[in-house]
């Protein structure tokens, strides 16, 4: 017996997200994550992976299929925050201060501790200089391998892991300083 | 103990998992004798956990519907006005009134893709992760296991088995030219999986609400957002009966 086409119309399907669409879709909750390692503020995160997703799709047939997407969406992303800080820092824009933002007033009860815990990584991570917090937030926060980071960042590997191990040395004076 | 043997930046790629196996055991030995080391090794553990705790919750939480829709945006702008003032200026004000209908409309028209895009990668699926399990989830890759591989493999759904858990519905071939197949498990998720070097990979699935025995005896790929996956990847027409049996036979080679 023959089987008949299921019953969708062409017209539907021109809607459709393709794959590459649905690829990104599929990154978006990695990409928050990150921006929001490396931009801190909620708002300003969810900021950058819009723009980060506006440039990806833009910028589309520039993406070699084969290679990893998220690592292309990830630089993509890096450039975009690279541009915004430089934006900022022409319009005279100051970085939000370091106890603004600090959102611990949804902490509820036993979590209170997990999220003040959090609040002071969050807090120590925006003080590290931008390039060794792209490091930490590609390798720590996404679990990036060496080689991953690197090219995302497009440096050599032994940048990146100066990088890390400066950004991690420094996590770690500030956050052992704090609880001493 | 002689001077520090390993630095910062050798302990850290030991916690990276990015040293070989000789550096590894010759740390590894070292803590077990040397409780310094130990308590460095450990220092460099916590930081990496706290730091990939302080953030974990965000792949969590449900993804925006701005930036589904930025995904979805039918029409380009261009690439250099983009900034996150724009962003955020287009976020607060509302889209400009020329054609809301329309972009009402592709809205409308793409929310039941983006619902099974997002599933696919997102879950939750009753049927990942827990004992007996019929997909396995591993970075983005979804991959049927256990009953589901196996009705994958097997089932013929020209002669179908009404005590079956999992119910096979259409088997066609996908633009990519793997041979795929819709599925239908009693327990509610439904999908289409692809055969791809010897395994079936997921590359769609819906946690439908639970499938009730009349629904589930007919055929499984009914679910729209099914249907619409099966009918923006496939290629020519579904198998018939003869095709079914003579691509199983094969083993789902392409």
């Amino acid at each position: 017996m023959k089987r008949r086409r299921p019953g969708v119309s062409s017209a539907d399907r021109g809607d459709c997200l393709d794959a590459f669409q649905r690829e990104i879709v599929g990154l978006l909750p990695r990409m928050r994550r990150l921006a929001r390692a490396i931009a801190r503020d909620a708002a300003d995160a969810d900021d950058l992976v819009q723009v980060a997703v506006e440039r990806a799709l833009n910028r589309r047939d520039q993406w070699r299929p084969g290679t990893r997407l998220d690592s292309w969406v990830f630089t993509i992303m890096k450039h975009a925050w690279i541009d915004e800080t430089r934006a900022r820092k022409r319009r005279g824009a100051l970085f939000a201060p370091e106890e603004q933002g600090e959102n611990i007033a949804d902490a509820r009860g036993s979590q209170v501790e997990a999220r003040l815990e959090a609040a002071s990584v969050e807090q120590a991570m925006a003080r590290l200089p931008q390039d060794q917090r792209l490091a930490v937030a590609l390798v720590l926060v996404d679990g990036l391998s060496y080689r991953e980071a690197a090219e995302v960042l497009e440096v050599p590997m032994g940048t990146l892991t100066s990088r890390l191990v400066r950004g991690r040395q420094a996590l770690i004076a500030q956050l052992e300083g704090e609880a001493a | 103990m002689t001077g520090p043997a390993f630095d910062d930046e050798t302990l850290m790629a030991y916690i990276d998992g990015e040293l070989d196996a000789d550096t590894t055991a010759r740390i590894e030995a070292a803590m077990d004798t040397d409780a310094v080391l130990a308590e460095r090794v450990g220092r460099h553990r916590r930081l990496r956990g706290s730091v990939a705790g302080a953030f974990a919750g965000v792949a969590d939480e449900p993804v925006p519907e701005r930036l589904l829709a930025a995904v979805s945006s039918a029409d380009p702008r261009p690439a250099e006005v983009l900034d996150l003032a724009a962003a955020r200026a287009r976020k607060a004000a509302p889209p400009p009134s020329g054609k809301p209908k329309a972009d009402w409309r592709a809205w409308a028209a793409i929310a039941a893709c983006l619902v099974a895009a997002v599933l696919v990668f997102r879950g939750p699926f009753p049927a990942v992760g827990s004992k007996g399990a019929l997909i396995e989830a591993s970075g983005e890759t979804l991959t049927a296991r256990g009953a589901l591989a196996t009705a994958l493999d097997r089932q013929l759904a020209s002669r179908p088995d009404a005590d079956a858990a999992i119910r096979v519905g259409l088997s066609f071939k996908a633009t990519d030219g793997a041979w795929c197949r819709t599925f239908q498990a009693r327990q509610g998720t439904a999908g289409v999986a692809c055969k791809e070097a010897n395994r079936w990979r997921v590359r769609m699935a819906t946690s439908g609400a639970e499938a009730s025995a009349g629904e589930f005896r007919q055929a499984s790929s009914d679910s729209p957002a099914v249907l619409a996956f099966v009918d923006q990847t496939i290629t020519g027409e579904p198998l018939d009966a003869e095709g079914e049996a003579a691509a199983l036979e094969r083993g789902w080679k392409p």
